[in-house]
């Protein structure tokens, strides 16, 4: 039925106008505070992270020199000219390299079924008891807030030097990476199967096996299938530390500047890394569409064929795990020497002790060079990432050439170790910070525009078709349509991967690229433990503030579009 | 973007100009000095604050010291450019060479008798039964850097001497980051076997480690020399050499030479904290003395493809 839309009076629209404008302004000047207080803490950021464009400009060259250096042969012929001279080692690598995916395998399964366990006990839904969650949840902040390289260092102390210490590390990272995850999963759940078994008598466990886990499991698993990927990857780099995989291979190889090597074995990681991603993704969404499955009426009778069908990759899963840890030589003696070992490590951690003032002052001056780098890496990172993140969204740029090529350079990208690009980055522009900082961006880059792009291809289409049906231009309706939906996503993960360089960023000073990480591995490896667990213990202050400060800043931002 | 470090060596700069006048001034507000640390990065650091002092004055412009954590920042450092002096070892020296970083040496350091050499040993555990090192077929190797002489390129040309086959012979092999860290994986009995470099009896860096009481065994007991047997020593390794790059204004470079031989003189104290006093000063060399290192460089290089 037509209705005519009667005109608001002059002085009605004058009221809404100025108060519209008022609005706007409003915003605005808070977004120009917000991007002043962001130039300020970058110009901060840059001075602590030693950031000389000027000496970016003048060694640039240096790293597509050395890129092309990676891919011609001792002789000065091109690689691909003589496959196999720059393939020599490959069935010794392929053995490391699967070493290395079965270290991931055994860490990550260990990992992810210790942190499911635990998460459980530190669900504020599930325990009453305050201090017992907040007490398994710092527990967890531990885990991951180590990163898994600073445990190995450890571990090889107390378990030898292979893939043992390796496995272990990445398990108890894992743990504390996936405990968090599987723990905000928990805290999601619908209560009302819960209590349904509490009120008929059901004890914990039981609440936790029948009302909780079948509500969990998808992502649980799901999860774990995401932390494999990750992990495959930084197991790749735990042999610079003698931590058993490739890494000790590949160390040699960058550091005996073996080029042609190097490429090799970096192309096959990433290799490795990229069919890792398909299969895991394959394997999720194959979770995601079966997870709908009615289940009641199963439930009623035993229903061997359906029992099978789960107890048989399980038991596959359990098998593999079985063999990944004979491989590695993993026996019931050694663990409880190397058990022993770590508890005489630990005890002589206590009490943590610089020593000297000077000393705090030196690892100050350091962690806040940490910080600078994770800072700006990120935020470079993401700015970078930003227009990418379009570039390769199906829905901004339908061109199925243009996706699958910035999907595949993003993975790329993604593929290499930070402490990789560190390495590659020290020789463009020299030891110290800003090669770290350089390392964050090249690997978050990738990171964070795969991130963007899937945000941008999952939001909303009618804002966008709204924008565009009332005569609005394609940039309008981005702008409009689209940003305003994935703007809050961005930020999230933004300030998520700031928490979690700190972390990488304390890393790669192992390699000289700056930070608190030099220290940090010197004095781990001049057995130095006092000074071991003060660094640590102002690592986990420093995460803790960035975490409780990035957490308040997600919720506000997220909060404020949701209202 | 202006960093403090870069506004404050422009200023002195700016200072400085009239009274030297120098043209390398302007295009080098910074020298940077690198060095790889034999010990612990801020041992090294202490050790070598005096030096950086002296080293800034007598040159009239800022020189940093950037502690490498390996061998091969080093190279890259000089070879990217931003590394002007480098405290090289001897074989580091020559893969920067033989990868075509235009880098001379231009000084050697010089033991207590006046020597230009040094050794690589294997180290074990005086209570191992190991004699000889075909006693540890089946045992861990710790060796100290892919690019450290005595700790890794030395050892394994000897073992290839002995027709020892690494990689198959040993149940591991570890690069463990440095001299100080293959003693302590020994120590530790994370290894059971691992390469070192050697001066004499009384210097090397085992009992430089062992004056600093840091050698202790996984109970937590302080060793000492008795509780180490050197099981293999190889021939004369030619000293580390200091070197400048190419690049690097011919007056400029003059400068730092000077500065360089000049310093047991004109900072006595400084220098001998450089070594403990165990050495003598620095002494001129090229080069060419180092064509064998290269040769040796070469030699390991190859034997990864051969295994």
């Amino acid at each position: 039925m037509a209705r005519t839309v009667k005109p608001v009076d002059a002085a009605n629209l004058a009221r809404l106008l100025g108060d519209y404008a008022a609005h706007v302004d409003r915003r605005r000047r808070v977004s120009l505070l917000v991007l002043a207080g962001l130039g300020v803490l970058m110009l901060l950021a840059g001075e602590a992270a030693d950031i000389r464009p000027t000496v970016f400009a003048e060694h640039i060259g240096n790293f597509t020199n050395y890129i092309d250096g990676l891919f011609h042969l001792d002789t000065g012929a091109l690689v691909w000219t003589d496959p196999v001279e720059w393939y020599w080692g490959l069935p010794k690598w392929s053995l490391q390299l699967l070493d290395t995916i079965l270290m991931a395998y055994a860490g990550t399964l260990l990992g992810a079924m210790l942190g499911g366990v635990l998460s459980f006990t530190c669900a504020r839904n599930l325990v009453k008891t305050r201090w017992i969650s907040a007490a398994m949840r710092r527990c967890l902040e531990f885990g991951r807030t180590v990163p898994d390289i600073v445990f190995a260092m450890i571990f090889v102390g107390a378990f030898g030097l292979g893939a043992v210490p390796g496995v272990l590390a990445i398990a108890l990272h894992t743990t504390g990476a996936l405990g968090k995850l599987f723990a905000e999963v928990v805290e999601n759940i619908d209560m009302k199967p819960v209590e349904g078994i509490q009120a008929a008598g059901g004890s914990w466990v039981q609440q936790i096996r029948f009302g909780v886990l079948p509500q969990v499991q998808t992502n649980f698993i799901s999860y774990a299938l995401l932390r494999f990927e990750v992990n495959v990857r930084s197991a790749g780099v735990l042999g610079f530390v003698g931590a058993g995989g490739i890494g000790m291979t590949l160390m040699v190889s960058i550091r005996k500047f073996y080029d042609s090597d190097v490429s090799a074995i970096i192309l096959m990681i990433i290799a490795t890394v990229m069919i890792i991603d398909h299969l895991t993704e394959k394997l999720r969404h194959h979770l995601m569409a079966t997870q709908t499955n009615p289940r009641h009426h199963e439930s009623h009778s035993t229903n061997w064929r359906s029992r099978i069908e789960l107890a048989l990759p399980f038991a596959a899963m359990l098998g593999l795990l079985v063999f990944a840890l004979w491989r590695q030589g993993f026996g019931v003696g050694m663990f409880i020497d190397g058990a022993a070992n770590l508890g005489f490590i630990i005890a002589l951690m206590v009490p943590p002790n610089p020593e000297t003032w000077h000393r705090v002052g030196f690892y100050l001056v350091q962690l806040e060079q940490t910080l600078g780098i994770a800072f700006l890496g990120t935020l470079i990172a993401a700015g970078l990432a930003f227009p990418f993140g379009f570039l390769a969204a199906k829905n901004v740029v339908p061109n199925a050439i243009l996706h699958v090529l910035s999907r595949r350079m993003f993975d790329t990208l993604r593929g290499v170790d930070t402490l990789v690009w560190a390495l590659i980055w020290i020789n463009v522009v020299g030891l110290g910070p800003f090669a770290g900082t350089l390392a964050i961006i090249c690997s978050d880059f990738g990171a964070l525009a795969k991130l963007f792009s899937e945000a941008i291809e999952t939001a909303d289409r009618k804002p966008v078709e709204g924008v565009l049906s009332a005569g609005g231009s394609g940039v309008e309706a981005v702008r409009f349509g689209m940003l305003p939906q994935i703007l809050p996503v961005i930020v999230s993960q933004v300030l998520y991967f700031f928490e979690s360089n700190t972390r990488s960023a304390t890393i790669i000073g192992i390699v000289g690229a700056g930070g608190i990480g030099l220290s940090l591995s010197e004095m781990i490896n001049t057995l130095e433990w006092h000074q071991v667990s003060f660094i640590i213990i102002m690592l986990l202050i420093a995460v803790s503030v960035i975490d409780g400060v990035s957490t308040r800043l997600r919720m506000a931002v997220i909060g404020k579009r949701a209202a | 973007m202006l960093t403090r470090r870069s506004m404050l060596a422009a200023a002195g700069a700016v200072v400085a100009a009239p009274a030297f006048a120098q043209s390398w001034k302007a295009q080098y507000p910074e020298l940077v000095f690198a060095i790889v640390p034999a010990e612990n990065a801020s041992g090294v650091m202490d050790r070598f604050a005096p030096f950086m002092e002296y080293l800034s004055k007598e040159i009239g412009t800022k020189v940093t010291l950037r502690v490498a954590n390996d061998y091969a920042a080093v190279i890259e450092g000089q070879k990217a450019g931003n590394v002007q002096i480098a405290y090289y070892g001897p074989a580091s020296f020559s893969k920067a060479r033989i990868i075509g970083v235009k880098t001379d040496a231009f000084a050697i350091e010089v033991n207590s008798d006046g020597t230009k050499g040094y050794y690589s040993v294997f180290y074990v555990r005086s209570n191992s039964p190991y004699q000889k090192i075909e006693d540890l077929k089946g045992h861990a190797l710790g060796l100290v850097d892919p690019n450290s002489t005595s700790g890794y390129n030395m050892p394994l040309f000897k073992l290839n001497k002995l027709g020892i086959k690494p990689e198959s012979f040993f149940s591991k092999m570890v690069i463990t980051g440095s001299h100080e860290n293959a003693v302590l994986a020994l120590a530790q009995g994370t290894v059971d076997v691992c390469a070192n470099w050697w001066n004499a009896d009384d210097d090397s860096n085992l009992t430089r480690m062992l004056n600093k009481g840091m050698v202790r065994d996984k109970d937590g007991k302080t060793l000492t020399k008795a509780d180490f047997r050197i099981i293999v020593k190889s021939d004369l390794i030619i000293n580390s050499p200091l070197a400048i790059l190419e690049s690097v204004p011919a007056d400029l470079k003059e400068t730092i030479k000077a500065a360089f031989f000049n310093a047991p003189k004109k900072a006595p104290d400084a220098f001998a904290k450089l070594s403990d006093g165990k050495d003598m000063p620095w002494a001129p060399i090229a080069n060419a003395d180092y064509e064998d290192t290269i040769k040796l460089v070469r030699f390991v290089d190859g034997l990864r493809k051969s295994a």
